[in-house]
């Protein structure tokens, strides 16, 4: 599901699906998205007038012409203004312009007419050059056209939305994560998992203000400037005409390019999550890889990652380049052809050198925004395989989607299957319908060789997986009617592969049972023969246990599973393998103390050691994904050619 | 030092200061070497640039506001760029319409042609920079997980995944900005503040004073500014470092999650994680972007006291300072292209100024992220080659523990005074219950943590006088867990040696009885497996495992527990292949199981770190020892006397 190729492959109407899904998640932040829209507006309504002023200073102080006699109109929200200068002397109307500014100055931080007297508030860190290392900018996207106080208030609520939209993302990608089948996570590494809840979901920003902010701002710009030109330079045409023509012009090169960004964006992610694996595996396994001696290979298979991810964004980034320099072309070429005119229109007259300071300042704006409009599109498409990876995820069907919502409440009798089957995703066919039983008090035992299905027919009781056919009971009803959170209260599962958390001893033998009184943790530490090792830890059941058990022994992690397990107050409880990395001591306390407590339970253990299957009620001998054999260890020895009875000979070692 | 975790760190505060953070930066050196030709390269080509384009600017400002806009007379550059007549175009009082209408040709020509080239050299000059800061950070990255692979394991005890990766990737990022941001643009903005300045001086000094002591108040303000932005810096990235590992965690123990039903708890603690890291980016953030609003406060009030004085002057049409120097550029008195020319410099130092206090702060989280990689770098290896190790020699006879202690903490004693040799040629199995020390001791072999005291020997050598390299390449092992990686079948086994062929590869499958069961996979060898195959049983996992160990052809070989998930048919298949396979090696093997150590020709019976018996199995039987009990134990107790000691 991580790498394959149709991951990438997103088409236009799928794109469109996309952004509409991830409107969802804009929704509820919908009143912080209409402020932040009217603080733009105003924000940049500020700076819309902003070039004023120094037409103002240039013509009536600079060159000295009498206010009244500028050959072009000023616009009717600066005229009010301008006619009360009328006069004054210079000195006066630099003090009037001087008021006006430090207002300006402390309300939007501009004044005066180009960027380069302006300010503009984000607070975007250093970031890489890589899709990965860009998102934290991505999951933190604030700005604000202006600076000063409004535009501080500006940034902050603005991050504050932001923030929202990509918690809520995340949180509900990670959820998502927690409830797939584990089917999913067989084939997926961690490191791809991490880097769609982190490095893809933060699009969704981009995707809000790229859709919403973006184009509700520019084409207010748009409006305002278009109406100025039009109404104060009407005398020079080709000035109007050029202000429309971008627009279009930006357009139909972006539209060209988009599936072509969206491919590289989508592979440029796939190549950053490989690589997330690569690290997160060589340090999650370093014990493979240092006793393996595989330090170089290690190394080289980072080193090789890496490198892939880093071309695979330089030629994202290709795409990008070409049509930054496309827009750039059309706005200086549009630039040039007004030029041309503006002067004609200066030399004779017509214009006054205020006005073409007015005149290039809103031009470069009305670039600017056409070209963020032109380009919008073409932005998205980043964001847009982002979304398609973060959907990936969301859409799968989790485990409970095959099951109800009914709360089982406990368990009486005890659990049936009737003829289940099950096929891996890949069509490796597992178990051929299997049937068995179990009661509470009594205890059953899987057998078999290894790949027999054991484990697998184990998973389909507390629902890991789904019997593709046939049913599992519980107290004679169908388990998928049930809740799977109530589902697994009731079944208590200890993986053959023990796991623990970076956490306390106690709190991961708790996991088990969270109302766990100390007395009941020490009991289940005991039997699961972990007391007395824990007792030699530092901090005893304080000790935190560091990554993946840091220093503890494989037997002594799979004592504090095995320990969490009995510590569940749970009716079923099913141990894969309890014994495989135990010593026969504790071994045989550990089969005593569960023979001792039958009655609480039905148990279920999957084992090839003999001492624990023998102690079983009844033992379902597997091979090849069917039960072969069923009975007790004394019925199935006497059956002369049994493959039980085979099984056990040469555990003895009689056939070796 | 070797000891301590770098959890350690999160408790410090910000104990970076202007020297510390030079510090850092300076230590990026040996990242960024190995790229200065290609930065000497960029550096040029950006100096042309940057030259081309202010000699470009001087000329046509000049030339549109003066000649086109105001018709004044243009200066004797103009003349000698582009041939023009003095006597129509500087010698006159104003110009003429028709002077004035050849001149848009003039600019836009120039322009085309100066905009081609510089955005042409531009964008090559930007994708240019890209790799190279793509190849500093992949220097830096391949540095930090060579020296996080190279750590012990105690140390991987106590670092968390997500922490590593966190460092690998995203703080380790931060290299790739040193060059732009700490070098190149604070050069570029220092340059033209103080070019700005030196050419106001020359249209008024008083203007030059201004924009000078500007940067006094801006200075105070980035330096009130820095600690606190370092330390918002630092807890975000560490709370994100927190929230990665949390996932990583989460993610690698689903199968926990979902047996105890921890999901809910799982999830709020994510949220809850989530939101301090949204917190602590959002306390770091606003205030840098409160710096960046106060430094336009004080460069913005400069900046209007200066462009009025400058209108004023203008309106008065004042001499300007040197007046001689600037009549070459046409910029006699005060007029509307002085004012333009002047006050383009006036606005440009300004804006200099506080892009200079942006990229301070910015360049705040750089040194933090940096720190957080340097701290790793700094960490030396517990376990390393000494300065004069030897290259191991072909194994050939023994590898022998000599009274060897050890202990992972001071109190909690793992070994104890173990002595064994193991020879070539012979199976040695280690016996006892969890917890003895038998893996600890397997530990010592590969140099993965060294003995408190005594010695491991390899044919009479010190295993610590050898280089690890060497040492790891002649010793073999399958690990307990069965430990796979995202790759394919084939990968997975011959992850040691990558060079081995498909012969070998089904060879050491072969051996380990998992060619049949590969061979019926969907794609066979080519089968892509996840970190956590579960489609896989542990048995096979486990055979992997021990192909993978097989195929590395080492002459000791280490199994540990290599049949715990195996079936007594399908064990005693392997074992008898391994038997075969390993005649002239030295075979370590641990194990619990009674039909795998009758395999062995010495049996060493061990039990909290101590070894209590060693000899053959039947010499062991004959006694009644703790290993008989063990044996007695482990085929189920009372009958099993019976039925032991007569097999193989």
């Amino acid at each position: 599901m991580s790498a394959g190729p149709e991951s990438t492959a997103v088409g236009t109407r799928e794109t469109l699906r996309l952004i509409r899904r991830a409107m969802v998640f804009v929704w509820p932040v919908r009143y912080q998205l209409a402020v932040k829209i009217a603080l733009g507006l105003i924000g940049i309504t500020a700076f819309l007038i902003m070039p004023w002023p120094l037409k103002v200073l240039i013509d009536h102080v600079i060159l000295g012409m009498p206010i009244g006699d500028s050959p072009t109109p000023y616009p009717p929200f600066v005229v009010t203004f301008v006619d009360r200068l009328a006069g004054f002397s210079p000195f006066d109307i630099v003090m009037a312009v001087v008021v006006f500014s430090l207002v300006l100055i402390f309300l939007v931080g501009a004044f005066g007419s180009s960027a380069s007297r302006r300010d503009a508030t984000d607070a975007d860190l250093a970031e890489g050059f890589d899709t990965a290392t860009r998102s934290e900018n991505l999951a933190n996207v604030s700005n604000s056209k202006v600076g000063g106080l409004l535009g501080f208030f500006e940034y902050r609520y603005q991050l504050r939305t932001t923030h929202r939209l990509n918690h809520r993302i995340r949180s509900t990608l990670f959820s998502r994560l927690l409830e797939l089948p584990m089917t999913h996570f067989s084939d997926a590494s961690v490191g791809d998992s991490v880097y769609r809840v982190l490095y893809d979901s933060p699009s969704i920003s981009r995707i809000c203000y790229e859709l919403w902010v973006v184009p509700i701002l520019a084409l207010y710009t748009i409006a305002v400037v278009i109406s100025i030109m039009t109404y104060s330079y009407s005398v020079v045409p080709s000035v109007v005409w050029a202000s429309w023509a971008i627009l279009p012009a930006g357009l139909v090169f972006t539209l060209f390019v988009a599936g072509f960004a969206r491919k590289r964006s989508g592979e440029s992610r796939e190549a950053g999550a490989a690589t997330t694996a690569t690290v997160e595996e060589s340090m999650s396994n370093i014990v493979a890889v240092q006793s393996l001696g595989a330090n170089k290979r290690a190394q080289e298979r980072f080193e090789h990652d890496s490198a892939e991810s880093f071309k695979r964004y330089r030629a994202y980034y290709l795409v990008v380049i070409a049509v930054i320099l496309f827009q750039a072309m059309i706005g200086l070429a549009m630039i040039l052809v007004v030029f041309f005119d503006v002067s004609e229109a200066i030399i004779n007259g017509r214009m006054s050198a205020g006005d073409y300071a007015v005149l290039f300042a809103y031009f470069v704006l009305l670039i600017a925004e056409t070209g963020a409009l032109g380009t919008l599109w073409f932005y998205l498409q980043d964001n847009v395989a982002a979304m398609h990876r973060v959907f990936q995820i969301i859409d799968s069907p989790p485990d409970a989607a095959a099951h109800g919502d009914r709360v089982l409440p406990g368990i009486l009798r005890g659990l049936e299957l009737e003829k289940a089957s099950y096929t891996y995703p890949d069509g490796t066919r597992a178990l051929s319908e299997v049937s068995c039983e179990g009661h509470i008090g009594e205890i059953i035992a899987f057998a078999g060789s290894t790949g027999a299905g054991k484990s697998t027919l184990a998973y389909l009781i507390p629902g890991f997986l789904t019997a593709e056919s046939g049913r599992v009971l519980i107290d004679g009803e169908d388990i998928r009617a049930f809740s799977i959170a109530s589902l697994r209260r009731n079944v208590a599962f200890v993986f053959q592969e023990a796991i623990v958390f970076d956490d306390t001893v106690e709190n991961n033998i708790r996991l088990g049972n969270p109302d766990a009184s100390m007395a009941e943790i020490e009991t289940a530490a005991r039997t699961a023969g972990a007391l007395e090792f824990i007792e030699r830890l530092p901090l005893g059941f304080q000790t935190r246990v560091g990554q993946a058990g840091g220093t503890l022994s494989v037997g002594q992690k799979q004592r504090l599973s095995i320990a969490r397990g009995l510590v569940s107050p749970a009716r079923i409880l099913i141990l894969d393998e309890p014994t495989a990395s135990l010593d026969p001591e504790t071994e045989n306390a550990l089969v005593a103390a569960l023979r001792a407590e039958r009655e609480r339970r039905l148990l279920i253990v999957i084992a090839h050691r003999l001492s624990t299957i023998r102690t079983a009620d009844r033992i379902y001998f597997m091979d090849e994904g069917r039960v072969i054999e069923t009975g007790s260890h004394d019925d199935l020895m006497q059956l002369p050619e049994g493959a039980y009875r085979r099984f056990v000979e040469l555990q003895l070692g009689d056939a070796a | 030092m070797n000891r301590s975790t770098l959890e350690d760190n999160e408790l410090r505060s910000d104990d970076l200061n202007f020297q510390r953070v030079t510090q850092i930066f300076a230590r990026t050196w040996p990242f960024i070497r190995p790229m200065t030709k290609h930065l000497l390269v960029f550096l040029g080509g950006s100096a042309v640039l940057f030259v081309f384009l202010t000699a470009y600017l001087l000329v046509i400002v000049g030339m549109i506001q003066n000649g086109i806009i105001t018709g004044e007379p243009l200066g004797s550059i103009h003349v000698a760029v582009y041939g023009l007549d003095p006597a129509v175009f500087v010698n006159v009082d104003a110009l003429s319409i028709e002077a004035r209408l050849t001149l848009p040709w003039l600019v836009v020509s120039t322009t085309m042609g100066v905009i081609l080239i510089l955005v042409a050299v531009g964008t090559a000059l930007y994708y240019y920079t890209i790799w190279i800061f793509q190849q500093i950070n992949q220097h830096m990255r391949a540095a930090l997980i060579e020296r996080l692979q190279a750590q012990s394991l105690t140390f991987h005890a106590n670092m968390r995944t997500g922490d590593a990766m966190y460092r690998v990737y995203q703080d380790s990022a931060m290299v790739t900005q040193i060059i732009r941001s700490v070098f190149l643009e604070p050069l570029m903005y220092a340059c033209r503040y103080l070019f700005g300045v030196a050419v106001i001086a020359m249209f008024s000094p008083w203007l030059a004073l201004m924009i000078g002591v500007t940067c006094l108040p801006v200075l105070i303000l980035g330096a009130k500014f820095s600690p606190p932005l370092r330390k918002g810096f630092r807890t975000a990235r560490e709370r994100n470092s927190a929230l990665t590992s949390w996932i990583q965690e989460s993610i690698a123990g689903i199968r926990l999650i979902k047996a105890t039903g921890n999901e809910s708890a799982r999830q709020e603690a994510f949220e809850t994680q989530s939101e301090h890291a949204f917190a602590a980016a959002f306390r770091a953030r606003s205030r840098l972007a409160l710096l960046g609003v106060l430094a336009f406060f004080i460069v913005g009030v400069v900046l209007l006291a200066g462009q009025s004085l400058a209108v004023l002057w203008s309106s008065a049409s004042a001499d300007v300072f040197a007046r001689d120097l600037l009549l070459t550029l046409g910029f006699g008195i005060w007029n509307l292209g002085t004012f333009e020319t002047a006050w383009g410099r006036f606005a440009e130092s300004g804006g200099s100024q506080e892009a200079l206090i942006g990229l301070w702060g910015r360049a705040q989280d750089m040194a933090v992220g940096l720190g957080r990689v340097f701290e790793v770098l700094d960490l030396e290896p517990e376990i390393q080659d000494a300065p004069d190790a030897q290259r191991m020699a072909p194994f050939e006879h023994a590898v022998t523990f000599d009274h060897v202690s050890f202990a992972y903490l001071p109190d909690v004693p793992v070994l104890h005074d173990i002595t064994l040799t193991a020879q070539v040629g012979r199976i040695t199995a280690l016996v006892g219950p969890t917890g003895a020390g038998k893996s600890t001791m397997m530990s010592l072999l590969l140099r993965l943590a060294d003995p408190t005291t005594g010695r491991v020997l390899i044919d009479g050598v010190d295993v610590r006088t050898l280089t690890i390299d060497s040492l790891r390449k002649q010793v073999s092992i399958a690990t307990q867990e069965n430990i796979l990686f995202t790759d394919t079948v084939r990968e997975n086994i011959r992850y040691a040696v990558p060079d081995a062929s498909q012969e070998d590869v089904e060879a050491a499958a072969k051996v380990a009885c998992a060619h049949e069961f590969i061979e019926r996979l969907p794609q066979g060898y080519d089968t892509p497996l996840g970190e956590r195959a579960t489609k896989l049983s542990s048995g096979q996992r486990q055979r992997l495992v021990i192909a993978r160990a097989v195929v590395k052809n080492a002459p000791i070989l280490i199994l540990d527990e290599p049949t715990a998930a195996l079936d007594a048919e399908t064990e005693q298949k392997v074992l008898a292949n391994l038997k075969t396979w390993a005649v002239g090696r030295c075979i370590l093997l641990i194990t619990h199981r009674l039909s795998t150590i009758r395999q062995a020709d010495q049996v060493v019976y061990l039990r909290d770190g101590r070894m209590l018996e060693t000899g053959s199995h039947d010499a062991m039987m004959a006694k009644e020892g703790a290993y008989k009990r063990f044996v007695a134990l482990e085929t189920g107790a009372g009958e099993a006397l019976t039925i032991t000691g007569e097999g193989s």
